[in-house]
């Protein structure tokens, strides 16, 4: 069925955003992303806020396209599959998520 | 090379595996204990029993992670050894009763 | 005292790897027996007109087994699409079986084999040890542990959740092993905990046998054994005694119909007809579960000369609990993506098991440098034939499916054994070369026998299938283009795995020069 298989897809992606913000969130990885510039308080709890957000929104993705046991199993597996695509980014081409959530430009980069 | 270096490694050999085997019979006994108050409680036969054995594994789980956790070795025997013995002599005494 | 500590978790840790590497194959196990059964690479959807039982089914089984106590028929399906028929008895463990094309029934070629359903899934929960079930309790003490470690893992390493997404791949090998096993475990650690804990479930019957035993004592008092009676309860399993009576079969289409009415049509996929020419004989009727996690155990029970229903079994709701963590673990469902899920998150267990052998291995090595090697050694070559020997020999149990000689008997032995034996003669080779490896150079040797060994699942797993193509004609590019996924899928993945382990073996090549040179600093 071509519609599952769609909303598995769209599933997996919301997962790899919603891990890629919260590892973005967590101060090493923001860092590592964005070249030196501080993680703020704030900042991270928008990051994690969206990340739930994101990982919520691909259980649903997931219910619409199987049965409800099915989806949440799939939907289990697919957030493994997401967290490791998000470390794999992080270790050979950590720059590409920086689009993810950009840091403002000039401020930041005064604490280091 | 001590007698210690032998009795200590041999000691605590013989305490994890009959720690283990401790953990295995109380939640073998609870599940017994387990089914039998299902049952009492309203279940069908079939359906206590069920009930029992799928909490079995995480009595298991739990008794395990527990009894390895106390600061002193002696006191994970005496609880899982005392409720062992409670969970096998409880339904022995109630069905003595009914 | 570390040294207990070490070779437990070692030995602990081999075991485990055989379980998650053979559990991982059994969810594509159907698949691998189409590769390993030539005879069987047949098609089956649900479009097509299944055979006729009264018409084209019973003859066959009169002419093969008239006075069997008990028939059994397996229709086409789509991943076994083939007809199965079995006659034996449900008390012996000798039985034998036939299998027949789905449309034209011609016999099949006798397969000659186990296959992965045969031999790999029952190695997976008992290690076909099942002598007192002492395989079996082997499996579940593994699987006690896992749960154990992985509970006991996350409690401890709270702190672990901020390094959650970190792998760092192009640092030190040691480092870098250690963030893939963590990495990989937190990843897969829901899958994981399901999967252990519903493999344990599954098998209550024989790691908690004495359950019944106090809800059932009426039963007891009456000389009812209580397993007996929980089963038939719970699970409807029931055995009814024969009148010893003559009577003649009924019809078996109209029992299928009437069960389908209920059921819905094409659900039934299994008859087991209890004592065929026995007055008090039955037809036991069992639907396929598709469309459900839940595996279905609901039955129709028909008697034999009057074609009636005898009774209907439907598991309560507490029983289709346990049949809903069954299914989680059997994956027998239809589910294409959740499957290769499954195969790929196991092969993932796999990498957190092996991952974590090398490291522990490791971390030992650095403490007791200075207390002589042999210890150290030994438990290197443990690891290492836990687990390349197990791959290896799986490997060699292809090879030997394909190579060997379609006879009935080689060796004065049966050719499925002989299949088997080879599986064991290879994992003792490789354990060997570990020992002698490791023994005959006791700093580097086990990097030498790593490199080696995965070198040779590489080249065994392109022999492998080499072998395929030689002996069936059906090679990749035919398999691909003729859309034979189980064959195709067997034949790419053993490319994969050759492809990996070369990557592997490349790898530790680069190694050995670097850890010459930190001996070289630390001496």
């Amino acid at each position: 069925m071509p519609d599952a298989a769609l909303y598995s897809l769209l599933a997996l992606l919301l997962a790899v955003l919603g891990f890629a913000w919260l590892a973005l969130a967590l101060p090493n990885h923001w860092r590592q992303v964005h070249q030196g510039a501080q993680q703020t308080a704030s900042r991270q709890a928008a990051l994690r806020s969206g990340a739930s957000l994101m990982l919520g929104l691909s259980l649903l993705c997931s219910l619409a396209g199987d049965s409800p046991a099915m989806a949440i199993l799939l939907w289990l597996m697919l957030l493994g599959v997401a967290t490791l695509i998000v470390a794999l980014t992080l270790s050979w081409r950590a720059q590409w998520l920086a689009r993810l959530w950009p840091a403002r430009p000039q401020a930041e980069r005064s604490a280091d | 090379m001590h007698l210690r270096d032998v009795i200590q490694p041999a000691a605590t050999a013989t305490h994890v595996v009959g720690l283990c085997a401790l953990a295995y019979f109380a939640s073998a006994q609870l599940v017994g204990l387990s089914g039998l108050l299902a049952w009492w409680a309203g279940m069908s036969q079939g359906d206590a029993v069920m009930l029992a054995l799928m909490l079995g594994f995480i009595y298991l789980l739990l008794l395990l992670l527990w009894g390895f956790s106390r600061e002193r070795r002696r006191n994970a025997w005496l609880l899982l050894g005392g409720l062992s013995l409670l969970a096998w002599g409880t339904p022995l005494l109630l069905q003595g009763q009914a | 005292m570390g040294e207990l500590h070490t070779w437990a978790g070692v030995l602990l840790g081999v075991l485990l790897f055989a379980v998650f590497w053979t559990g991982s194959l059994s969810v594509f196990d159907k698949e691998i027996d189409r590769w390993m059964m030539p005879s069987t690479r047949l098609h089956w959807d649900d479009s097509m007109q299944r055979p006729s039982l009264d018409r084209d089914i019973r003859p066959l089984l009169e002419q093969r087994a008239a006075n069997a106590p008990v028939w059994t028929i397996i229709l086409p399906l789509e991943r076994t699409p083939f007809l199965t028929l079995t006659y034996g008895s449900e008390e012996s463990r000798k039985s034998s079986r036939d299998l027949f094309h789905p449309i034209t029934l011609e016999p099949l070629a006798k397969p000659l084999t186990l296959g992965a359903s045969g031999f790999i899934y029952p190695f997976h929960h008992n290690l076909t040890l099942r002598y007192k079930n002492i395989g079996a309790w082997l499996v579940g003490i593994a699987g006690m542990a896992m749960l154990c470690l992985l509970v006991s893992g996350v409690v401890i390493h709270r702190k672990l959740f901020s390094e959650f997404f970190t792998l760092r791949l192009h640092r030190a090998f040691g480092r870098s092993t250690l963030d893939v096993h963590n990495v990989a475990g937190v990843a897969l650690l829901p899958f994981h905990l399901l999967i252990t804990l519903s493999g344990l479930i599954v098998a209550f019957a024989i790691y908690y046998p004495d359950a019944p035993q106090h809800t059932y004592r009426e039963q007891v008092q009456s000389g009812v054994s209580a397993e007996r009676a929980f089963l038939g309860e719970a699970l409807g399993r029931i055995r009814l005694r024969a009148a010893k009576q003559p009577g003649e079969l009924a019809p078996l289409e109209p029992m299928v119909t009437k069960a389908e009415q209920y059921w819905g049509p094409g659900s039934v996929y299994l008859l087991r007809v209890n004592n065929p020419k026995d007055a008090n004989g039955n037809v036991l009727l069992r639907r396929t579960s598709h469309s459900s996690v839940t595996k279905d155990i609901d039955n129709f029970r028909f008697a034999n000369v009057s074609g009636e229903v005898m009774g209907r079994f439907q598991a309560s709701a507490t029983v289709n609990t346990w049949n809903f963590i069954a299914g989680l673990h059997y994956i027998q469902f239809r589910h294409d993506a959740l499957r290769w899920l499954y195969f790929l998150g196991g092969l993932g267990g796999c990498v957190v098991i092996a991952t974590g052998l090398f490291f522990w291995t490791q971390a030992r090595r650095k403490k007791q440098q200075r207390h002589g090697h042999l210890g150290v050694s030994l438990l290197d070559a443990l690891s290492i034939a836990g687990v390349c020997g197990v791959i290896l020999a799986t490997l060699a149990f292809l090879l030997a499916n394909r190579w060997l000689p379609m006879q009935e008997q080689l060796f004065g032995l049966g050719r499925a054994r002989v299949e088997i034996l080879s599986f064991y003669a290879l994992w003792l080779v490789a354990s060997a070369h570990a020992v002698w490896r490791v023994m005959r150079d006791q700093r580097l040797g086990y990097l030498h026998a790593w490199r080696e060994q995965c070198t040779a699942i590489a080249l065994l797993a392109v022999l492998a299938v080499l072998a395929n193509w030689l002996t069936t004609g059906d090679h990749l590019l035919a398999t691909l283009r003729s859309g034979n996924g189980p064959v195709a899928g067997t034949d790419l993945c053993l490319l994969a795995a050759a492809a990996l382990a070369l990557l592997a073996a490349h790898k530790l090549r680069r190694r050995v020069p670097q850890e010459e040179t930190l001996e070289v600093a630390h001496a």
